[in-house]
């Protein structure tokens, strides 16, 4: 055999000997794998959580890339939320560290953060974002791992335990979902306003499968309210001319536009060079029966709840637009503790989104201290049982029937405007509930005083008595309302 | 009558401002054989740009300048950033794959930059031109047009023509043609290549600005245009035929058109509006492969 | 003795690196086993680095740019992780060892659907040529995840489905390759495998071809290789190996989906971004990127402190890296260590030893043996007493494009065993005859046979299978390749070798003595001295030689020459007379495409003048010599031939 020969049979055969060698590693592996049995129980003492002195918390968000404004209120709400837990005593004397990992450059790093943050020992994670959650979400329910879903709406999709059992039992659910949004639009829309057709817009990038829809439809249909039309855009569009012109034909009261804030705003914008902006309830309602078309506009809580939509709808952002959110969602009270930590420890204003991650954290550290280990499965059992928590903002809960933190009781009917244009003219005139000035709760924007709030009464009262009191005694707007017929003496009809 | 109106109109305006960002590809083809992956950054630069100009006060008007100014300049930047490290020793940065690493890398620091030095929310300019003589909003048939659609087009048409005009008949513009068909030669007959490239990416840079300033009252400014706004025109560009100025506008209607086409078709015309423009190019690229308007090379042996 | 070294230390240094590998991986597992992290994201590295490979079959060998393969990736995984499971479920036909087993064959139908689709887009986009191609492989890359949302019901939508564990946990084998270690030693298998395909394809007679279709396509046609169905092989190979690297991923996230198109598209732009950093064309390169993108991004330094600027600092960092290193980091490494080493002796003076020993008869024509296929076409036997048979006849040939006649029925006849020669002023049309008759220009009109049969309509790779060969007027050799492989790759159509043999490797034999044959051809040439080198480092002259060795090697029947005299010196002109003889009376037909008319008329048989795209005159050079129309048209204007 030649020299040549020799060598390349040694190439071959060095490959060969890698593969064999492969082989009794593969079976040896059972000596290292510490990811536990498939399908099996968790992990007996799983999830080491740091050191004996420091609490791991993993936050996976997308602080860079085009979400990073996500980013940044989870990281500065996280960061003062993190300094008050730590200034008083921490979860058993232990201090709480936060992992923060991102997720906004690479689509696929979904998975890639999750396994980084289980190699630290992190006790549990805040999902804040839903880039990358869902190809996780097979990782998180095999490993039994304590989540919170900030920002991220499982429960509308079906996932979440115990409705759904994609999640599994570990993951839990911050945010206000979607279906309670809209079914209580679609009683406002019907009881309070008396509207009886309703349209709808979304984005088919978004939401390719409709699932937003049929929630609308189910929604609105249960309120009595007819669907007169579903119109899609997508994500590349910015003209809704078609779109618009069809609707008009149908005339329907409400619009529900189901997108971002530059959607809502080019919507309503394109309205008002149609000549048929918002102008109060009554006129939304001739639209049926020989008037012209003026719906009122239902905006999504990241359409129109978010204050860029102000900036973006320009003059156009006028007391019609409604959103549905809950109390401490978009809407600040000053009793709120989150503002007061920000103040206190990073010298900032809060501007919206804040209370939401910090929230998250006290539910984990909650289980932490009821489990009194960071045994994983205990740690979830110690959240469901946890009972209520006031942290950040408003009181909630966790219980081994419900994984989300909000109740349909909670939603409250948000408007954001141009409080500087004053209330459009209606008759009777409408009084606007006491505005919010620059500084008083909220930071400074370009916007300027855009926001008012109307909390729906019955339901937030049965939620949080005490703070509905709060709100009525200071005047913080209430909305109109007709009981028995009558116009309540605190307010009128818009 | 009003559904053709309302496709036309929509047609008009994101038409022309994907065909400005779609000539601004084909400059760049033309010049150096490679596609700028940093374009739709650069729209994102501009608006940006713009807006922190009029945050400081100052009117939209001057806005736009600056905003042309600053997005030609950056997009000499990409040129000497991106494109001339790979022609190191003579190479032909079309012939490797380099130049798709150092356009998207040159893509992702602009966008990062922006976002650092104004901020990442989406945000609103003023339009350009917001009324003439008192009229901003004009009906016809029912359809809404207004000061900014009809500029838009105009600006549009004129650029298109200009830069038609200037690739026939002055001599950078032949320049340029030269140094697209054969480097050496051009550089043999005394073009200064180098500075013709650069010429090419900072015209993009402008006409992306362009756009973005004008489109802005109904795009906004957003990080998100770069991606979207961007992939749209280029979409359009190749449609059009990379090289021909001609091609760019045809480009940019053509997509414009099935999207509002198929918009006003149905409801639910947007969820196929994404493939309807696809099968629109695939079938053109079948017909045609290199585009309406594109040129044929014949090589020779 | 120093060759041998020299030798020795070229293949450790190419094996060093893959030896490199190995340790790493084999070393990564055991060490940081413990590590979800290090190990989840040695994982995503095997991932990559062969989903880098396979692509780099197609960008870096065969010049193709893809921008879509993220979705042969998303395929790969669907058809691997879930239609696999469940074609060969309970209640299958498969026998009952496959069906407890059945999620390990999966790569099986991840390369089944991968090289489809890869056959698909292929033939959707191979026609086209530069940047079309690459549009068309956007637009797959965006298809996929249409078609996954358009089934959502099937496939899942933008979710994706979650891939199903076995059920059968009996088996402790397969319970544990279900942990991340053992996904982490599939990981490494899938790259090692992918690695020893695309290395057995780099030394193969179709790796070659590849090369060679990219440098210089034309060349490519004239040596027997058909460009379009090797871009097919190409991309069915990539796709193949990108889907088995989404069915490991499947794998590792215990699900298949395939997000949005942005994210697909991102998707394919990590891939090619890994094979640009890397070095694309080399084998290291793919591999070597692939690490530093996922190790880069798992580091926790930028997590930690950066993670709100990763994309200017990747962005950063991406454009520093080109500054530095334009053609990669293996082969930035690849021109450093070229720079150190010795520069080669100077090349004797002079070209083909004039003077020296003349090359042994046999060493480079050696008697048919049974390997060699049978020369499908061989010369007609001369019928005893009749006329001497014509191997090749044009009739009639027109050549048109763009108003212009470059040929415009042309009549030619060139007897079988003859050295015929075609003159005729500039533009007279005699590289349009060679181009034509070659195939690689359509004739507009008439036709061209070969030994009684119509090839008219052939494609060039066509006909240099029945045995033609040609030199170009204007240089074609392939740039990037060496000497002796530009030689190796005009012997295409003396080896047999097919894809399969290739991808294992086992096209050894075949491919030692095809090499020694090379070897020879290029000593007859005089390029004995130079064949180190690339073949871009040639002079111009040494290039026309490679040219001849190279159409040589093709053992053709009829061997065209365009031009190879032009910019040669006497001794030089002499020793191609000299060699062209010889070539006559081993049995080869030439024709011979010249301007220097004393050469031409000193070996040649038979003469056409051509002008103006038809036939002027044709005799023997004799005739020629006296005829009146030559006379004015050619000859007289240059002055009388040194023959009466």
């Amino acid at each position: 055999m030649s020299r040549r020969q020799f060598l390349q049979w040694a190439g071959h055969a060095g490959l060969a000997a890698a593969a064999a060698a492969g082989a009794p590693a593969l079976l040896g592996s059972c000596a290292y794998g510490h990811d536990g049995p498939p399908g099996g129980a968790g992990p007996s003492g799983g999830g080491g959580g740091g050191s004996s002195d420091t609490l791991l918390v993993g936050v996976v968000a997308p602080f860079s890339g085009v979400g990073s404004f996500l980013g940044d209120i989870v990281d500065r709400s996280l960061d003062a939320a993190v300094r008050q837990v730590n200034s008083t005593g921490g979860v058993g004397g232990r201090k709480v560290e936060l992992v923060e990992r991102d997720t906004g450059i690479d689509p696929s790093a979904g998975p890639r953060v999750y396994a980084d943050l289980v190699s630290k020992g992190v006790v549990g994670i805040l999902w804040c974002g839903a880039v990358g959650f869902g190809q996780a979400l097979p990782q998180v329910r095999r490993d039994h791992m304590p989540l919170v879903a900030v920002f991220n709406d499982p429960f509308s999709s079906g996932h979440l335990y115990p409705e759904g059992g994609e999640a599994g039992r570990s993951v839990f659910q911050i945010l206000l979902p979607d279906r309670y949004a809209k079914t209580v639009l679609a009683r406002y829309a019907s009881t309070d306003r008396g509207y009886r057709t309703a349209a709808y817009m979304y984005d088919s990038l978004l939401d390719p499968d409709a699932t937003a829809r049929a929630r609308f439809e189910e929604a609105f249909g249960a309120a009595g309210i007819e669907v007169a039309g579903v119109e899609s855009f997508s994500l590349l569009d910015s003209d809704y001319g078609p779109q618009l012109q069809r609707l008009r034909e149908r005339r329907p009261h409400v619009l529900y536009v189901d997108g971002l804030a530059a959607n809502t705003a080019g919507v309503v914008s394109q309205l008002h060079d149609l000549g048929a902006p918002y102008v109060d309830t009554p006129t939304a309602r001739a639209a049926g029966t020989g008037g012209d078309w003026h719906p009122h506009v239902f905006g999504s809580p990241p359409g129109s709840g978010d204050k860029s939509w102000v900036e973006l709808a320009g003059d156009n952002a006028r007391v019609g637009t409604v959103t549905a959110w809950h109390l401490g969602g978009l809407v600040y009270l000053p009793s709120f503790a989150i503002g007061g930590w920000m103040r206190k420890f990073l010298g900032r204003e809060p501007t919206g989104g804040e209370e939401s991650a910090p929230d998250g954290l006290a539910a984990l550290l909650a289980g932490v201290r009821k489990a009194g280990s960071t045994d994983r499965d205990k740690v979830v059992r110690g959240m469901e049982e946890a009972g209520p928590l006031t942290f950040a903002s408003l009181e909630f809960g966790f219980t081994p029937e419900r994984h989300l933190a909000r109740i349909p009781d909670e939603v409250a009917i948000v408007t954001m405007e141009r409080a500087a244009l004053g209330p459009a003219p209606t008759e009777p005139p409408y009084a606007l509930g006491r505005e919010w000035s620059p500084g008083q709760v909220f930071a400074t924007t370009p916007a300027g005083p855009t926001q008012l709030v109307r909390p729906t009464l019955e339901a937030n009262r049965r939620a949080h008595p005490a703070l509905v009191e709060q709100i009525l005694a200071e005047g913080y707007g209430t909305q109109c309302t007709k009981r028995n017929g009558a116009l309540t003496p605190e307010c009128k009809v818009h | 009558m009003t559904d053709l109106v309302q496709v036309i109109v929509s047609t008009a305006t994101i038409g022309s401002a994907l065909a400005l960002v779609a000539l601004g590809y084909s400059l760049v083809f033309s010049a150096t054989g490679i596609v700028n992956f940093a374009q739709g950054p650069l729209l994102v630069v501009a608006g940006y740009g713009a807006y922190a100009v009029t945050r400081a006060g100052l009117p939209v008007a001057l806005a736009l300048l600056l905003a042309v100014a600053g997005t030609a300049a950056a997009g000499a930047v990409v040129e000497v950033v991106a494109l001339r490290p790979l022609r190191r020793d003579g190479a032909d940065p079309a012939a490797g794959v380099g130049w798709v690493l150092t356009t998207f890398a040159a893509g992702l620091v602009a966008v990062d930059m922006v976002r650092i030095t104004v901020d990442a929310a989406p945000h609103a300019l003023a339009p350009v031109v917001g009324s003439v003589f008192g009229w901003s909003v004009w009906r016809v048939a029912g359809v809404a047009v207004t000061p900014t659609d009809v500029s838009i087009v105009v600006v549009t048409l004129a650029a298109v023509t200009g830069v038609d005009v200037a690739m026939s008949r002055t001599a950078r513009g032949r320049a340029l043609r030269a140094v697209a068909q054969d480097r050496e030669a051009a550089a043999l007959m005394g073009v200064d290549t180098t500075t013709v490239v650069t010429c090419a990416f900072a015209a993009a840079g402008a006409l992306a600005a362009v756009a973005a300033v004008l489109l802005a009252p109904k795009v906004f400014v957003r990080l998100e245009n770069g991606l979207l706004l961007g992939l749209e025109a280029f979409v359009a560009a190749v449609l059009g035929g990379l090289g021909s100025a001609r091609g760019a506008l045809a480009g940019g209607y053509a997509v414009a058109a099935v999207s509002a086409v198929v918009r006003t078709l149905s409801p639910s015309g947007s969820r196929y509006e994404f493939v309807a423009v696809f099968a629109l190019f695939l079938v053109t690229l079948a017909v045609r492969p290199s585009g309406l308007f594109g040129e044929r090379t014949v090589e020779k042996v | 003795m120093a060759i041998r070294v020299g030798r020795l230390r070229g293949l450790a240094v190419r094996v060093a690196p893959l030896a490199a590998l190995v340790a790493f991986a084999l070393w990564l597992g055991p060490s940081q086993a413990a590590n979800r992290k290090w190990l989840d994201l040695g994982v995503e590295a095997m991932v990559l680095a062969g989903a880098a490979t396979g692509l780099n079959i197609l960008i870096g060998w065969t010049g193709l740019l893809s921008l879509g393969h993220a979705g042969f990736f998303v395929a790969g995984g669907y058809a691997g992780a879930i239609l696999g499971p469940y074609l060969l479920g309970e209640g299958s036909l498969a026998p009952d060892f496959v069906v407890r087993n059945a999620p390990w064959f999966g790569p099986v139908f991840a390369v089944a659907v991968g090289a489809g689709l890869g056959v698909v887009l292929a033939l959707a986009c191979c026609h086209l040529r530069g940047f079309h191609l690459t549009v068309v492989t956007l637009a797959f890359g965006v298809l996929v995840p249409a078609v996954v949302v358009l089934a959502a019901g099937l496939l899942g939508g933008l979710g994706g489905r979650t891939v199903d564990r076995v059920p059968d946990t009996r088996n402790a084998f397969l319970a544990r390759g279900h942990t991340l270690a053992g996904v982490y030693y599939t990981a490494v298998v899938f790259l090692l495998a992918s690695l020893w395909l695309a290395w057995n394809l780099s030394r193969s007679r179709w790796g070659r071809a590849l090369t060679a279709v990219r440098d210089s396509e034309v060349a490519a046609r004239s040596s027997g290789i058909d460009p379009y169905r090797h871009r097919v092989a190409a991309f069915a190979i990539s796709a193949a190996v990108v889907a088995v690297a989404g069915w490991v991923s499947a794998l590792r996230t215990l699900s298949v989906s395939s997000g949005s198109a942005l994210d697909v598209q991102t998707e394919s732009f990590r891939y090619v971004i890994a094979v640009a950093v890397g070095g694309a064309g080399t084998l290291a390169g793919p591999v070597v990127g692939a690490m530093l993108l996922t190790f880069g991004l798992g580091l926790d330094v930028f997590q930690d402190h950066l993670r709100d600027k990763l994309g200017l600092v990747f962005g950063g960092l991406a454009l520093v890296m080109v500054a530095v290193a334009p053609d990669g980091i293996v082969g930035a490494s690849r021109r450093l260590a070229a720079l150190r080493r010795p520069a080669p002796p100077a090349p004797p003076p002079g070209g083909p030893s004039p003077g020296g020993p003349s090359p042994p008869r046999s060493a480079w024509w050696p008697a048919a043996d049974a390997s060699t296929p049978a020369v499908p076409m061989r010369a007609p036997d001369a019928p005893p007493g009749g006329p001497p048979p014509v191997l090749l006849s044009v009739r009639g040939l027109t050549r048109s494009f763009g108003g212009v006649a470059a040929l415009d029925g042309l009549d030619l006849d060139v007897v079988a065993g003859s050295v015929h020669a075609v003159i005729g002023p500039n533009g007279s049309g005699k590289s349009t005859l060679v181009n034509v008759v070659t195939g690689l220009e359509k004739a507009t009109g008439g036709t061209v046979t070969l030994a009684g049969r119509d090839i008219t309509g052939l494609p060039a790779h066509r006909r240099a299978s029945l045995g033609m060969a040609r030199t170009f007027q204007g240089v074609h050799v392939w740039p990037r390749m060496g000497v002796v492989d530009n030689v190796l790759a005009g012997a295409h159509v003396r080896g047999r070798a097919g894809l399969g043999r290739c991808l294992c490797g086992l096209a050894g034999a075949e491919e030692r003595r095809l090499r020694a044959r090379a070897a020879a051809l290029v000593d007859l040439v005089g390029l004995s001295g130079r064949k180190g080198e690339r073949a871009e480092a040639l002079t111009l002259a040494e290039q026309r030689r490679l040219e001849l060795a190279r159409a040589l090697a093709a053992e053709p029947t009829l061997l065209l020459l365009d031009e190879p005299a032009a910019g040669m010196d006497r001794p030089e002109v002499e020793w191609l007379v000299d060699l062209v003889a010889q070539l006559r009376d081993r049995g080869m037909t030439v024709v011979l495409v010249e301007h220097h008319v004393e050469a031409v008329f000193s070996v040649a048989d038979a003469v056409t003048v051509v002008h103006q795209g038809v036939t002027l005159a044709e005799g023997t050079p004799a005739e020629v010599a006296r005829h009146p129309l030559v006379h004015e048209a050619y000859l007289g204007a240059s002055g009388a031939p040194g023959r009466a």
